[in-house]
């Protein structure tokens, strides 16, 4: 009786298979600003870089007026130098969707072993290669002061380093080496995108090359620090153990 | 005052008195018998027993005697602290190491033209430390190690320059041939190594240098001061020898205006970059290459070789003298 | 009610008790230790009556105790060094005669660095001994049928299926061990002597730390070119661990070299003659060149034969660059020429040290107390010397009338032997750190370290004592 007066004009969330938002973003996937912006993201971007450009060339594209620049985005405040609230939200999606995109195809419910670490991070690289020529761009708005950096940018650095290590088959101890690891990973791969702006090799070979060793250096930090923190507590223990057993000399 | 002039008389007196007398007698004698310690007969006696010159009576004494003046005149004679290694080595101390240093560098700064300062500054800042990276560099590649192995010397008859005429045009065998012809010069122009102490570290040394020609080969770089220095920044960010850091670092401050500002703005960054993502040019084993494909070669060691030195100089010149026939034509 | 309670529970108790035969001490585990400690309780004046029970699920009395009368002609691979006092202690209080003719006495010991020309030389006469641990484990198992000695139980091919405490409430009642052939023990001392996964320790709960070096030590039997000119064992700390060459009789000599899990997959995957040039490689040509013989062995881009002669070539190299040639016998090994067939093997190595030795009823002695690095050599030297100490004090408990299972009795032992044990491992763990690494200042320090002490000739003589025992 009570399900005839549900309110059938609201889709029900257990309905849907796929989540229609991405969380950070405000608007679903079928909204036309994931359509406006994605469709910048793929065509345009690459040829006009982080820009408004692009986003208006987009917004022609699908039939839209340029006005509609002031409502994508507007809820950005525009930084220090002035970055255009849409070209943030352009940035905000960019990060959000390719850190969506390397989740999305992992077996999480089966019993495949998950990825390595290592093929996660390299993977995410690979997915900045069509925007190759404007990363230094698109790291320099990042890293202006300001609001978008603290909220959007460093956030989705965060999450995307914690999406790393959740989804791979890395072990994760809750204890204060959560931290430090995550915290290391953010370090290997802020460096290694500023590598690959201006890497010019074939294929960005280099740029892999490069986040190799920094995974590497990553890891031997972790074991480093594993292994000090055993010694200390070997050392420690044992000379607990050598109280006791003189004492039972009496 | 009556009392001090008192009391001095007094200690005058004392000093002649019996007991200062005796006090120094007993210095006196202390003094006479310490000397007697060191170099008295007792002395003399005991060391002639330690040498087991004492009590032997047959003519032995005399004979060692002369031995030993013999060893201290060679040691005189023979000034070098160790024995050479091999062939043509000069070894020095480290004050005649220090002063080579200094006197070939400062001759260096003012005479680079002058190959024997630059040869002596090299081998005198070429520390055993960067040469045992050299080596170590030499030893994990196995074209490095066939190279020690084997010790190969270029001159000009080990090469044969009438087969490299003949060789294919675009090898590199006929490269190194046309830019020799093209420069005026020959493979033999390389200094021995004297100063170097080790004998492989000699032979790497001689290697490198013997090979420096090859560089300006494969690069097309002149022998002018701009493209030493070029070449010289070359093998710095890719051999890590001292020298060449040192050449390219601090002689292009004595060169005119306008080759410092090719040599910053192109020949130096093209230098380091290329350097630094060539393959080690020292595992090179140059005289197996010779027919290979040049370009092949610049593949596969990841060199890339820049403008064209003398072309570029040539252009300069010709729009100076354009310049000059205008403006004197003007004036006219 | 209350009274049938208590008959059915006594009903209970007394059916275990029916099965399990009753023994003063069971000893789980046949190594040496366990067999030392058997041997001198039947040798002991005040033990020897003690009824003494040993349990091992290894072949002992056909196999390993075959091998005293009739041994094979080559040595097998797994050799250990024995100090003086430990051969002393297993001649003279326990009354064993080892195989003399398959020990070797050594006379010294040649330590260097792989990464600089740090030396360390320590002489004397007979500051040790190579001998197999079958030599070892088949002498005693030959002193203990020979001794005739009753209340001696030797059960071979045998597991222990299962320890419990005989009331499970109480700790201080007898354990009762069950064996797997259906037999059932109760001991009023149970000795674990059961190596390092020890289930004696995991049922007494004694907690063991360290962990895993994440080295293997690659062992093998090798074959020299002519007889050493001096009788010494020779060890190089290589980055990836130290490579030891320790001599046995003849032309004899056998190899411990603990390095990384992939290298040591590596050696042992090696050809004879190819492994025979890397272990000459090991001793006399630079860390460079190893490093190079790895990766390219690694990589396939080198065949055995140019292996071969390229580590022919740079030893001819570097034994012409020195002037005079008797610094040769001096330095290194003499030339390994083949390696004994299928002698190869690698074991993993690891520390650990338990929290105690002793527990209510129950001693822990040897490998399951605690493990080391094979680089001092020290291992089953601390074994012998907790057995030592353990006869000591279960003798004195005897003597005063004490309980030998009861703690009071025990602890003496665990409060003379952890300080020692304690500081062995601690040193050998420490030298491992130090030598692991191929950094620059380190490694200068180090050296300079180690030819300092080299021109100490009292500290050294001090090493040599503490860990040789005092010279004759």
């Amino acid at each position: 009786m009570s399900r005839v007066f549900t309110r059938l004009y609201h889709p029900n969330n257990l309905e849907h298979a796929l989540p229609k938002i991405i969380k950070p973003l405000t608007y679903g996937t079928d909204s036309v600003q994931f359509k406006v912006l994605s469709n910048a993201l793929n065509k345009h971007v690459p040829q006009y870089g982080f820009n408004e450009r692009a986003i208006v060339q987009s917004l022609n594209e699908l039939g839209m007026g340029s006005s509609y620049l002031s409502v994508l985005g507007s809820s950005n405040s525009p930084s220090f130098f002035n970055v255009s609230p849409s070209v943030l939200e352009l940035v905000k999606f960019h990060l959000v969707s390719k850190r969506n995109q390397l989740i999305t195809d992992l077996p999480l419910d089966s019993d495949k072993p998950l990825p390595d670490l290592k093929t996660l991070f390299l993977q995410r690289l690979k997915l900045n290669e069509h925007v190759a020529p404007h990363l230094s761009q698109l790291l320099s708005i990042m890293s202006v002061p300001g609001e978008f950096l603290a909220s959007t940018a460093l956030s989705e650095l965060h999450k995307l380093t914690d999406d790393m290590i959740f989804y791979s088959n890395e072990q994760d101890h809750n204890d204060f080496a959560w931290y430090s690891k995550r915290i290391a990973l953010s370090t290997a791969y802020v460096s290694s995108e500023l590598f690959m702006a201006q890497d010019k090799s074939h294929n960005f070979q280099e740029t892999m090359e490069f986040a190799q060793s920094k995974l590497n250096k990553v890891s031997q930090l972790g074991s480093m620090y594993n292994n000090t923190e055993e010694y200390l507590w070997f050392t420690l223990l044992s000379s607990i153990n050598l109280a006791k057993s003189q004492i039972t000399r009496g | 005052m009556f009392t001090v002039s008192k009391k001095s008389l007094q200690a005058s007196r004392n000093a002649f008195s019996p007991l200062n007398n005796s006090k120094r007698t007993i210095v006196f004698t202390a003094i006479a018998a310490f000397g007697d310690l060191l170099i008295g007969k007792d002395v003399r006696l005991a060391d002639a027993m330690e040498k087991g010159n004492l009590h032997n009576k047959n003519g032995e004494y005399e004979h060692k005697m002369e031995q030993r003046t013999q060893e201290r005149l060679n040691a005189l004679r023979n000034t070098r602290p160790i024995e050479p290694n091999y062939e043509g080595h000069v070894p020095l101390w480290w004050y005649e190491r220090m002063m080579l240093f200094g006197i070939s560098g400062l001759k260096s700064y003012f005479h680079p033209e002058n190959g024997e300062n630059i040869v002596q500054l090299g081998e005198a800042t070429a520390l055993p430390c960067f040469l045992e990276s050299l080596k170590r560099t030499m030893l994990l590649d196995k074209t490095g190690r066939r190279i020690l192995q084997d010790r190969p010397n270029i001159t000009s008859e080990s090469l044969d320059m009438e087969r490299l005429s003949k060789m294919d045009k675009n090898s590199v065998g006929y490269t190194y041939y046309k830019w020799l012809m093209k420069e005026g010069v020959s493979p033999d122009t390389r200094a021995p190594v004297t100063y170097i102490d080790d004998p492989v570290h000699a032979f790497i040394f001689k290697r490198y240098r013997q090979c420096h020609d090859f560089y300006h080969a494969i690069n097309d770089l002149p022998i002018i001061i701009e493209g030493e220095i070029a070449v010289k920044a070359f093998e710095a960010s890719n051999i890590g020898v001292p020298m060449a850091a040192l050449g390219a670092l601090l002689a292009p401050l004595r060169l005119k205006k306008v080759q410092k500002e090719r040599l910053y703005s192109i020949y130096l960054p093209w230098a380091v970059k290329a350097g630094l993502n060539c393959k080690p040019l020292i595992n090179v084993y140059w005289e197996e290459i010779l027919d290979k494909d040049i370009d092949e070669l610049r593949r596969e060691l990841n060199v890339t070789p820049p403008p064209d030195l003398r072309k570029i100089r040539k252009e300069r010149a010709k729009q100076r003298k354009q310049f000059k026939l205008k403006y004197e034509t003007y004036e006219k | 009610m209350l009274s049938s309670r208590i008959l059915s529970r006594s009903f209970f108790a007394s059916a275990v008790n029916l099965q399990a035969k009753l023994t003063d001490v069971l000893i789980v585990g046949g190594g040496p230790a366990g067999l030392t400690l058997a041997a001198a309780i039947k040798q002991s004046p005040h033990l020897s009556d003690l009824s003494t029970v040993l349990v091992d699920a290894g072949d002992l009395k056909e196999k390993i105790g075959g091998f005293y009368h009739d041994p094979p002609d080559n040595f097998t691979n797994r050799v250990i060094s024995l100090t003086p006092q430990s051969k002393h202690f297993l001649e003279n209080t326990v009354g064993v005669s080892l195989m003399e003719e398959r020990i070797q006495p050594f006379d010294g010991l040649y330590v260097t660095d792989g990464c600089s020309n740090g030396t360390l030389e320590m002489e004397r006469d007979s500051m040790g001994f190579m001998v197999e641990i079958l030599n070892i484990q088949s002498s005693l198992l030959a002193k203990l049928r020979s001794s005739n000695a009753p209340n001696l139980d030797l059960i071979d091919k045998t597991k222990v299926q299962s320890i419990e405490y005989e009331d499970p409430e109480d700790t201080k009642s007898w354990p009762v061990v069950t064996l797997d052939s259906g037999e059932q023990y109760k001991t009023r001392l149970l000795i674990g002597a059961d190596g390092f996964n020890s289930p004696v320790r995991k049922f007494s709960g004694i907690e063991s730390r360290g962990w895993f070096y994440e080295r293997f030590g690659v062992v093998a039997t090798l074959k020299l070119e002519y007889p050493p000119f001096k009788i010494r064992g020779w060890q190089r700390f290589l980055p990836t661990g130290p490579v030891a060459h320790l001599p046995l009789p003849g032309t004899n000599s056998t190899l411990v070299w603990s390095t990384t899990e992939p290298l040591s997959r590596l050696l042992l995957s090696l050809d004879d003659d190819v492994f025979v040039a890397l272990v000459n490689a090991a001793f006399i040509l630079e860390d460079v060149d190893l490093e190079y013989y790895y990766k390219s062995l690694q990589e396939g881009t080198i065949t055995g034969e140019e292996l071969i002669q390229d580590v022919d070539f740079r030893i001819n190299e570097k034994f012409n660059s020195f002037k005079d040639d008797s610094v040769i016998d001096e330095k290194y090994p003499p030339k390994v020429i083949d390696i004994l067939d299928k002698s190869r093997g690698r074991f993993p190595l690891k520390l650990s040290h338990a929290d105690t030795y002793v527990a209510e009823r129950i001693a822990l002695v040897g490998d399951a107390a605690h493990t080391t690095h094979p680089l001092a050599g020290q291992g089953l030297n601390m074994g012998q010397g907790d057995v030592e100490s353990l006869i000591k004090a279960l003798e004195k408990a005897r003597q005063r009338g004490l309980d030998i299972g009861s703690l009071l009795a025990l602890e003496p032992y665990w409060a003379d032997r952890y300080p020692t044990n304690n500081m062995l491992l601690g040193v050998v763990d420490k030298l491992h750190k130090l030598y692991s690494t191929d950094f620059g200042p380190l490694v200068s320090l180090r050296t300079f370290g180690l030819n300092l002490v080299n021109s100490l000739q009292p500290l050294k003589d001090l090493m040599v004592g503490k860990v040789s025992g005092p010279s004759k």
